[in-house]
């Protein structure tokens, strides 16, 4: 309808029209705004009383003294950084065979294992923790089956509870999420990248080491920081695993703040872990220039 | 090298990609296998690269079979339509990577590698990232890499889709000219005609699989096998019509004609051999596009039928009716 058309505009004045092309720039900013408050609230405000709390002492900086100098302290933070480094190079080797055999081959049912792989991300690191210890805890199915075989004291095999088990939960409570990332990234690969290395003559290792690999680079380096980063943080799988014989360092501050009642304390051992994931994820986004969650 | 397939066929499940192709393709011959998409030309080329073993068939460079023989070990170039450039490595290390997985010293492959850069005339591109290159820069460098490895053959899967058509048209020719001047063998996929005429010295056109007709692109475009070629290659009017004794009945129009083999024929006729004047033919103008050098124009014949001619100039408006006559000499008459 032309005709109709031609009347509107003649009855908008071009200022009114003016008006409302400004508001329509300036809408979504007004609308988003009552949740970017919100967020900022929410994301600010407890880290800032967190920070403020880890200032609070003799000196603004006695706490942080206190978390490097302490041996238990600056032990459970070097726990921390070994078992997450340990199972970071577990997760992403395992993780890239996995990834890399699902990318390059074309079966029945492989959306099935697929999913079976992914399915343990769909459960909570405390039922993770509680599958090690039924798997391998004092009672657990492979201790008694070890005792039975070799005829061992009870409990010889078991390692459910200690710095083993820890190791053996979070590489389970990792895995599937390695894997699902490098997959993704695998299998963004251009196929005739591979097949061109191939033609120029380079072997399925050549091929892998110098074509493959460089392509996935990014998406290594995110399962990398993705992992390292879960097993900063883990919490639920370690409470029940570490069973008291390992500290790491969330545990470390729970039991300061339980224990002690120590909130400034545990407020500078708060920042000492943020510090230490964030710069690994910021490390990251400065390397590849961009998000692990791109 | 000669190439010679042999009854060469790949089948997908029930599909058969490509059946029972034969052909040569001669020493230092641009070969070009054209036709519409899913017609089996890119199985075809994975076939000969080694990408793909054949159901049936062989393949066989000048006297032995190569299908055993795996792709790292061809000796075949290959130009991929994503030209797949390694992004983590340089121009110059993209070209030497042939060479430095055959195991040709550092010194020697840069030097090789250079020299095929200056015969690209992008000798200055050798230590830029790939990511930084315009697309025609990217497909010489995609080009350079093949040919460092020296291949019997190159292999072009469609390498020009996505550039503009002015460095498509500069690039077609400077590749024939290299071409020539390394006496190289060439088999060029492509579902861009026009490029095939370009480009190559004869042209296999397929269809579902099969051949439909080999042939230079004059014996192509002037003579075409049957109404499939006639389709692909240019735009064809395909008319029916009767054969008889001197004539080429159309039912509502005749045409004088000596026929070889007379009854129920199709005509294929070139828009270009149609011209407005005093023939027997007519038709009413439906519809004109202004080409530049020409004008081409849609008509209805009287029973129905569409027709297409070109003109130099506007010659009708739409809805006027004219007289057209057709170039006998030019046209083809199929049985």
């Amino acid at each position: 309808m032309p005709g109709q058309s031609v009347g509107t505009e003649t009855v908008e004045s071009p200022r009114l029209r003016q008006r409302l092309r400004s508001l329509e720039l300036a809408l979504p900013f007004a609308l988003s705004l009552p949740l970017a408050a919100l967020y900022l609230l929410f994301l600010g405000l407890p880290i800032a009383t967190v920070v403020q709390l880890s200032l609070q002492g003799e000196t603004p900086w006695s706490n942080y003294v206190t978390v490097f100098t302490e041996s238990a302290y600056r032990n459970s933070i070097l726990t921390s950084l070994q078992i997450a480094v340990t199972v970071t190079v577990i997760t992403t080797v395992l993780g890239l065979i996995v990834a890399y055999f699902l990318a390059k081959n074309e079966f029945r049912g492989k959306r099935i294992v697929i999913s079976i792989i992914n399915f343990p991300t769909s459960l909570p690191g405390i039922l993770i923790a509680w599958g090690i210890i039924v798997l391998v805890g004092r009672q657990g199915v492979f201790s008694l089956l070890g005792s039975a075989i070799t005829g061992a004291r009870s409990g010889a095999f078991a390692f459910a509870l200690g710095y083993w088990g820890l190791l053996l939960g979070y590489t389970y409570f990792t895995l599937p999420r390695v894997t699902m990332t490098l997959l993704s990234s695998l299998e963004n690969i251009n196929p005739e990248l591979e097949e061109t290395a191939y033609n120029l003559g380079a072997n399925r290792l050549q091929t892998f080491r110098y074509v493959v690999l460089p392509e996935i680079m990014p998406g290594i380096a995110s399962g990398v920081v993705l992992a390292f980063s879960i097993n900063m943080v883990a919490f639920g799988t370690a409470l029940l695993l570490a069973a008291g014989k390992v500290s790491v360092l969330p545990l470390q501050i729970y039991s300061v703040v339980l224990g002690f009642g120590d909130y400034n304390l545990a407020s500078a051992m708060a920042i000492v872990l943020t510090v230490i994931t964030l710069g690994v994820i910021m490390s990251y986004g400065y390397v590849f220039g961009g998000s692990i969650y791109e | 090298m000669n190439i010679q397939l042999e009854e060469l066929t790949k089948r997908y499940g029930e599909t058969e990609a490509v059946d029972s192709v034969s052909l040569t393709i001669h020493e230092g011959e641009t070969f070009g296998l054209i036709g519409p998409s899913g017609c089996g030309k890119s199985t075809m080329l994975r076939m000969i690269a080694g990408f793909e073993t054949p159901d049936h068939g062989d393949v066989i460079f000048d006297d032995s079979s190569v299908v055993d023989i795996p792709p790292q070990v061809r000796d075949v170039g290959l130009v991929f339509q994503s030209i797949a450039l390694f992004n983590n490595m340089s121009v110059i290390e993209n070209v030497a990577f042939g060479p430095r997985m055959r195991g040709v010293e550092t010194e020697q492959r840069r030097g090789d590698a250079q020299d095929i850069l200056e015969l690209l005339d992008i000798s200055e591109l050798a230590d830029r990232d790939p990511q930084n290159l315009s697309g025609g820069q990217k497909q010489r460098v995609a080009l350079g890499r093949a040919l460092a490895i020296e291949p019997r053959v190159l292999l072009l899967d469609e390498p020009m889709t996505g550039l503009d058509a002015t460095l498509k048209r500069r690039l077609q020719t400077e590749m024939v000219a290299l071409f020539d001047e390394l006496d190289m063998t060439a088999i060029h996929v492509t579902h861009d005609q026009e490029e095939a005429m370009v480009m190559c010295d004869r042209i296999a056109v397929l269809n579902d699989g099969q051949i439909e007709q080999v042939g230079t692109p004059t014996e192509l475009y002037e003579s075409p096998a049957n109404e499939f070629v006639a389709d692909f290659l240019g735009t064809s009017n395909i008319l029916d019509a009767t054969a008889r004794n001197g004539i080429l009945d159309f039912g509502f129009a005749e045409v004088p004609f000596e026929c070889a083999e007379c009854g129920d024929v199709a005509v294929i006729v070139r828009p270009e051999h149609i011209s407005p004047g005093s023939g027997s033919l007519r038709a009413k103008i439906t519809n004109q596009f202004y080409l530049g050098e020409k004008v081409r124009t849609f008509g209805l014949l009287p029973d129905g039928g569409k027709i297409i001619f070109d003109v130099d100039r506007f010659v009708a408006q739409p809805g006027d009716e004219i007289s057209l006559s057709m170039d006998t000499d030019r046209i083809r008459v199929i049985g």
